[in-house]
């Protein structure tokens, strides 16, 4: 098996990343719940995680850079994931639904 | 480097390398066995532990608890389990059938997991990491995501209340945890908990003298005093209420009063349940005892090797078993001494007072590491302050107004 | 494949079809508790990539924030802005030929495009080039000397830092050389109280082809902590070229660490300090935000 994790780490992690990617832009596009919508990005952010982190690993000279970004988007991604859920609780409490589709009252 | 610690370790039998290098089925079926010795050790640890509880819950309000099963009761226990095992699997029509079946392995399994890291005898742990007081920090918050998920499955709104009392309970207590611990790791400069219990050989309080074999009065908790002291007791209260226990244990109180996370809950799953409470205190007990009691280390320098046992292995591991012991059985005390704390005393408790205690614990005990003479200074100044505030709440009048009660009178 | 492949592929298979499971169960589930569960998954299984990668403090970091902070606000959101008599709390998505075809393609664009249409296998720049290997009554053997990270992972450079005491070194040389030569290498440590001690050497590597050169290498593990030299010499039956070093004098040729705690600590309080700082007011600012957006609004 000549593609195997052993032989190519930095192939299979790729590509890993690129699928939980892939579908982290799925959940984003298409699910309706708001909450399912801040679940898509946590994926997009794992998946950009993983990448960091085979670069850093896998490709030779690279150092620890790749390690710290992720370091960092980690934090960032839970300061995200607290203010968005905040204003998630103000939408439930002013429109009594979580419906992206739906909370459109700027427009009217 | 502790010169106390014999090169005798199963580290070169159990090592990743060897491991790794010997055909993959060995690698797997070793895992295995590793993980099988250690459920099997927790399963017989929390059933002893449950009859335990109730014997000193007994002796304690002066009645004698389970007498039947066996010579005193001791066999209590295994009537405990098997009737546990053999009851009937209800599981309720409202469930989401595959949460409310995987709730109890997730919460067991953020228990056991943290089994892995402890430095149970010189060179023995099932897994030697080198960031391991942080792997157990992260794995005991898959228990958190366990008991929602319990309490969601189960379909009631009794459960999904106590769920997220008890899982704000944990989060919530988790910060008092992670601050009192971060000042101890100043002083060790270690996150690999083999280090941090090899740390705790030699040294004097406050830094001096880094080769002398103190004994007791090197281990962690005289190091910065009275901060580490400090430190120990916020890490073991904060301790108590990521546990659940008593006084913190709301939500489990309120299986009593009204229906906890794991009301749902019977037989065999709700013994896995009981089984991960009991392995999250001795995981607790264990952390504390290497933090600040010294890990495996007797409490007399210079002697590991040397005493009964005559090997440094099984006498760390009896060590370090005894303190941790100690420790869950101080637990078991403090749960029929103490009344219950409400919730919102139990958030005021967490939030005012000892996150900005272990704040200033952290400050102290880095500023002591910087420079053990502000450490002296500072020790000094704080142990006045706790000696005073301590004189005077023991030494203070009663309230006004109060008369001890007197029963009325009979009517004649 | 070495059985001790086989053992990392099985890990890495089982925690990829995991990942990728929970993804799309994310993606997919018309339950949204069990989405935020699916969740779970994901963020254990890319724990359990990372640990394969030996990132090990970026494992309990994404474990503690990811899975004991994010996943349980996330769940406790799901669980207020609904109505609690929902049981089976629905979870519409509109999926459509549209979204599944851009994500497919977003999806095939990366790895066709980035992944097999670039090479990232970039050899490392040999730590030290054309050096002589002189064997008696034989023309000396000339080849490049290198190290790397063992495992296969990056190259390690000049002074640089190695984890987990495990290192490779190798001597690669285009020219050809007789079956029955080996190299050897030798590692040299500073000692406590300074001075080098010299370790045992390694046992002689046979060569083998790689790519149209030959390349002998050993891997060096479990090294202690600390700064290390190293030297190589070949060896024919018997007869030793004299031992070549890398670094003359005092200079150490890398540093042996546990993991990649102290490196992120040092990285932390060096070049990446004004980050450190600035994402601390952040996470400060996002406290207080979130505290105040949640607030229950009090109606006058």
């Amino acid at each position: 098996m000549d593609w195997a994790f052993s032989r190519h780490p930095l192939e299979n992690l790729l590509v890993l990343s690129a699928a939980l990617f892939a579908l982290g832009i799925f959940t984003i596009i298409t699910r309706r719940n708001a909450v399912s919508v801040l679940m898509g990005v946590e994926l997009v952010l794992n998946a950009a995680n993983v990448n960091f982190v085979a670069f850093s690993q896998y490709v030779p000279g690279a150092g620890i850079h790749g390690g710290m970004f992720s370091i960092f988007v980690i934090l960032l991604a839970a300061a995200e994931a607290a203010v968005a859920l905040a204003i998630i609780i103000g939408i439930y409490q002013n429109f009594g639904r979580v419906d992206v589709d739906k909370a459109e009252l700027m427009k009217e | 480097m502790g010169l106390l610690i014999a090169d005798v370790s199963l580290w070169d039998f159990f090592h990743w390398d060897r491991v790794m290098a010997s055909p993959w089925w060995f690698a797997l079926l070793s895992a295995f066995i590793v993980c099988a010795i250690i459920v099997n050790f927790i399963a017989v640890y929390a059933g002893v532990n449950t009859l335990l509880e109730r014997k000193i819950a007994a002796h304690m309000q002066a009645r004698v608890g389970p007498y039947q099963v066996g010579p005193h009761g001791s066999l209590q226990w295994l009537a405990d389990a098997l009737k546990l095992m053999v009851k009937e699997d209800v599981i309720p029509r409202d469930t989401d059938g595959l949460l409310f079946r995987l709730a109890p392995y997730v919460v067991f399994g953020g228990s056991f997991a943290a089994w892995v890291a402890l430095p149970l005898a010189p060179g023995l742990s099932p897994a030697v990491m080198n960031v391991g007081i942080l792997y157990i920090l992260a794995v005991s918050s898959a228990v958190v995501i366990g008991i929602l998920m319990a309490g969601w499955s189960s379909g009631s709104k009794w459960a999904l209340f106590g769920a997220m009392r008890s899982a704000a309970q944990i989060v919530s207590y988790e910060v008092p945890v992670g601050i009192a611990l971060l000042g101890m790791l100043l002083i060790y400069g270690s996150l690999d908990m083999h280090d941090i219990s090899r740390a705790q050989e030699t040294g004097a309080p406050f830094g001096f003298s880094p080769d002398w074999h103190g004994g007791i009065l090197s281990w962690g908790l005289f190091r910065f005093p009275p901060f580490t002291i400090m430190a120990f007791l916020i890490y073991y209260t904060a301790g108590l209420a990521e546990t659940n226990r008593t006084p913190f244990d709301i939500p489990e109180a309120e299986s009593e009063l009204v229906a906890g996370y794991h009301t749902e809950y019977s037989g065999m799953r709700f013994s896995f349940f009981f089984l991960a409470e009991y392995a999250n205190m001795f995981v607790v007990a264990a952390i504390a005892t290497t933090f600040f009691l010294g890990g495996w280390l007797p409490p007399f320098g210079h002697l590991l090797g040397k005493t009964f046992l005559m090997s440094p292995f099984l006498e760390g591991l009896f060590w370090f078993m005894a303190k941790s012991f100690a420790l869950v059985l101080l637990m078991m005390w403090l749960r029929w001494t103490l009344p219950r704390y409400r919730v919102d005393q139990l958030m005021d408790l967490c939030w005012k007072k000892l996150t900005p205690l272990a704040f200033v614990t952290l400050f102290a005990i880095g500023a002591g590491v910087f420079n053990r003479w502000v450490g002296v200074g500072l020790g000094t100044v704080a142990g006045l302050i706790a000696i005073g505030l301590i004189g005077q709440a023991v030494t203070a009048p009663p309230p006004e107004g109060l008369q001890p009660v007197r029963a009325p009178a009979p009517a004649k | 494949m070495a059985t001790s492949e086989i053992l990392i592929n099985l890990v890495y298979y089982v925690v990829a079809a995991a990942a990728l499971g929970g993804g799309v169960a994310v993606a997919v589930s018309k339950n949204i508790v069990r989405s935020a569960f699916a969740l779970l998954t994901v963020l254990f299984s890319v724990a359990g990539v990372y640990a394969l990668a030996r990132a090990d403090f970026i494992v309990a970091a994404q474990i503690l924030i990811y899975v004991g902070g994010i996943l349980v606000l996330i769940i406790f959101a799901i669980m207020l802005t609904h109505k609690i008599t929902d049981v089976k709390l629905s979870n519409e998505s509109s999926p459509g030929p549209v979204s599944v075809t851009a994500c497919l393609s977003v999806f095939v664009l990366i790895v066709t495009a980035f992944v097999y249409g670039y090479s990232w296998k970039r050899e490392a720049a040999p730590v030290r080039g054309s050096v002589d290997f002189a064997l008696e009554g034989r023309p000396p053997v000339r080849a490049d000397l290198s190290m790397w990270q063992g495992g296969g992972l990056t190259g390690v450079e000049f002074d640089g830092k190695v984890l987990d005491g495990f290192v490779r070194l190798k001597v690669k040389t285009s020219s050809s050389v007789k079956e029955t030569v080996r190299a050897q290498f030798g590692l040299s440590r500073v000692k406590k109280g300074g001075g080098w001690e010299d370790l045992p050497p390694s046992k002689p590597a046979p060569f083998a082809t790689e790519g149209g050169a030959a390349v002998a290498w050993t891997e060096f593990e479990r090294l202690e902590e600390g700064k290390y030299e190293w030297k190589a010499r070949l060896v024919d039956e018997g007869v030793e070229s004299p031992w070549v070093e890398f670094a003359q004098g005092q200079l150490p040729d890398f540093n042996s660490e546990k993991g990649l705690t102290k490196a992120i600590g040092r990285a932390f309080m060096g070049p990446y300090l004004l980050a450190f700082e600035v994402v601390s007011v952040l996470l400060l600012a996002a406290l207080v935000g979130a505290a105040f957006l949640a607030r229950k609004e009090v109606r006058e």
